[in-house]
């Protein structure tokens, strides 16, 4: 008889079989493991933080006045973006629709309106992301 | 088998519990995660403080507002698109004198069913809000203001928005 086999007989004291009532605790830790996993996963997740950002970034635009360089701190959305594989085009301005849009998955993004009527230059340096406010217009990367 | 051991494995009531915990918990951290962070008022406040830079300096009025053609996205550097087509915000703006008599006809922009739900959501005699979360948010000030030959009046403004953002879709071209 193998050692698989063995154990499928080990009896406790009261001489009942210990097998069911292991897969049966098995069972209920895969399952609440996988819970927790999944909460976990959904708060710390890509959905969250593109949201957060577009809106924050969308804001901040709105709030400056032109000729107005915002650096802010990215290292939590590049790092989310490296769990999903995303390395590049994070955050993107659309000048036309005047949207905000952070991508830090591969299933979409986020996209985020501002009204200002600006010309909106983003750029990557190390862990911080330059915002560059300037008058419509103006050439870029003066 | 062991009975009470076979009883807790195959137990349909004890299936039904755990899927009936997990879906709870799944659905609720769904709602919660994929809820939208409001900042409608954040942003009518910010559209507001935006348009006073714009058209009052150093507490005086500017030139050319009382002008009909007075164009105040492009003066305030607003996105006429955003404003007037796309219907997310509303701005209008009513200048008096000091007996609040209107000195020109208000300037509006964006959409015009805003100032109404700006309305059903001030407060009644007891302090209380309609909660109603797919209305605008609204943002209403009147400050005083020096126009003209140094002559006093007033400046109110009542910004809107109900700009709410979009998810994008993986395919979706952006």
């Amino acid at each position: 008889m193998g050692e698989g086999r063995k154990f499928l007989l080990i009896k406790d004291k009261r001489g009942e079989d210990i097998f069911p009532n292991v897969i049966f605790i098995v069972i209920n830790i895969l399952f609440f493991s996988m819970l927790m996993l999944f909460v976990f996963k959904a708060s710390t997740g890509a959905m969250v933080y593109e949201q957060a950002y577009s809106k924050q970034i969308a804001l901040l635009i709105d709030y400056s006045k032109p000729k107005t360089d915002i650096k802010i701190d990215f290292s939590k959305a590049i790092a989310v973006a490296k769990d999903n594989k995303k390395t590049s085009d994070l955050v993107k301005i659309d000048d036309v629709n005047k949207e905000v849009i952070v991508t830090l998955s591969s299933q979409g993004g986020y996209a985020f309106k501002y009204f200002s009527d600006y010309n909106v230059e983003t750029e990557m340096v190390d862990n911080f992301l330059v915002i560059r406010v300037k008058e419509k217009g103006e050439v870029k990367n003066e | 088998m062991n009975k009470r051991g076979g009883e807790k494995l195959l137990s349909v009531w004890w299936f039904f519990v755990l899927t009936v915990v997990g879906v709870g918990i799944v659905v609720s951290v769904l709602m919660f995660y994929s809820a939208e962070e409001d900042t409608r008022s954040l942003e009518s406040e910010i559209l507001y403080n935006k348009i006073v830079d714009c058209v009052v300096d150093n507490g005086v009025l500017i030139q050319g507002i009382s002008n009909k053609e007075f164009d105040l996205t492009k003066t305030c550097n607003l996105n006429e698109k955003v404003i007037n087509e796309e219907k997310l915000f509303y701005i209008k703006i009513n200048i008096l004198d000091e007996n609040g008599k209107s000195l020109r006809e208000p300037i509006v922009g964006g959409s015009g069913g805003f100032p109404t739900q700006c309305e059903i959501q001030k407060p009644d005699e007891n302090g209380k809000t309609t909660g109603a979360k797919h209305y605008a948010k609204c943002f209403e000030r009147t400050i005083n203001i020096l126009y003209g030959d140094g002559k006093n009046g007033k400046l109110g403004i009542l910004t809107a928005s109900n700009n709410l953002g979009r998810k994008i879709g993986a395919t979706e071209n952006v």
